[in-house]
């Protein structure tokens, strides 16, 4: 005889689970104990798992051309405290750093990364400290990452940017300053500039300039100089002359009068 | 007419306690079904980016968790988000709704 129907449990009222009550109490029994898994794996695996973040910290005699390129890791250029270049990083990607016959490049290698609950991944950067000195040659290069800088006093500086941006500070130039621009936003306060081009796409450029600069600028480009609407111009003759071409974006230059 | 309206002065504060009551369990209900959501978006993005890690391919995702701890949670959240959810449309819900009915219905007037 079977023990169910030896034992009779009278008193005690049975209630019939729906379908739909079954599941949700499965789900939830199964979510639990995935929880308690993950939990346990976290306590106890976790020593064996290594963060896909990569660091590193270099440093390097001084060099007169230095290339920056980043795709979208933060760049933070400051002064260095001796007479040698640092530069230290955390990202998610590899950094490229190379120095080959007085140049330094730093380029961040663009890779297709996704970061997923990974607390490093908040304080991606690349922190470059240089030596306050003259140098030949800078270009800073950025897809959606902003660069940001103190001062720098370089004779030819190029700069290209996609949809990120450039803050500097006070940018001595003595030779020729290049810039283009997509759809970023920047912000330079120049403090020595003999002549230069800038190409902007539909950004917005701010500059501000404490030097005398002739601002050239093309047919068709809004660009406005201490908050006036420039007018178009080719005289590219005079000193100074800062060649403007902006379609659709707009270009902002503060001046001394 | 003159005794009604002192009655209806004094029954004030007891609606505007049941109010405050449905209220906050209307705001339970949708806590819970946030947590839920925010649990179901949680397991669905986890859990396919365990899966991978775990066939091999590590180098994608970058993330602290390991590909075995990542994959639970991931089952884990989406699970308990579907029972909250289920929870929430076959108890929860049925359950305010006639606490909140009861509350207002005028049968301990009468």
């Amino acid at each position: 005889m079977k023990l169910s129907k030896l034992i009779k449990f009278r008193h005690i009222k049975t209630q019939k689970l729906t379908r739909l009550q079954i599941v949700m109490r499965l789900c939830i029994i199964l979510g639990v104990v995935f929880l308690l898994g993950a939990a346990a794996s976290l306590a106890f695996l976790q020593h064996e798992h290594t963060s896909g973040i990569k660091t590193g910290a270099q440093s390097f005699p001084f060099t007169e051309y230095i290339t920056v390129e980043t795709t979208d890791v933060p760049v933070y250029i400051s002064e260095s405290e001796d007479e040698n270049i640092h530069i230290s990083y955390v990202s998610d990607t590899e950094i490229s750093i190379t120095e080959q016959n007085g140049r330094l490049i730093i380029e961040q290698i663009p890779d297709f990364v996704i970061p997923l609950f990974s607390l490093e991944a908040f304080s991606r950067k690349i922190e470059i400290a240089l030596p306050k000195t003259h140098y030949k040659s800078v270009n800073l290069y950025t897809a959606a990452a902003r660069i940001t800088c103190g001062e720098l006093d370089a004779h030819a500086v190029g700069i290209k940017c996609k949809s990120g941006g450039v803050e500097i500070k006070k940018l001595s130039c003595g030779g020729i300053f290049t810039m283009e621009n997509d759809t970023g936003s920047s912000e330079i306060g120049i403090t020595a500039f003999s002549s230069g081009k800038l190409k902007n796409s539909s950004g917005e450029i701010n500059f501000s300039f404490s030097c005398p600069v002739n601002a050239v600028v093309s047919s068709g480009s809004r660009c406005y100089v201490n908050g006036v609407a420039a007018s178009a111009s080719a005289d590219t003759s005079q000193e100074n002359s800062f060649i403007i071409t902006s379609p659709s974006g707009r270009v902002r230059i503060n001046k001394p009068d | 007419m003159s005794t009604k309206f002192p009655k209806k002065l004094i029954q004030l504060p007891l609606t505007l306690l049941r109010v405050l009551l449905s209220l906050l369990v209307l705001a339970g209900l949708v806590a819970v079904m946030t947590a839920a959501v925010a649990l179901i978006a949680s397991g669905m993005t986890a859990l396919p980016a365990g899966a991978v890690r775990l066939i091999g391919i590590e180098r994608i995702f970058v993330s602290d968790f390991s590909a075995l701890t990542m994959t639970l949670f991931g089952a884990g959240c989406l699970l308990l988000g579907v029972g909250l959810i289920l929870l929430c449309a076959v108890k929860l819900c049925p359950l305010s709704a006639g606490f909140v009915y009861r509350l207002f219905s005028r049968r301990d007037e009468k």
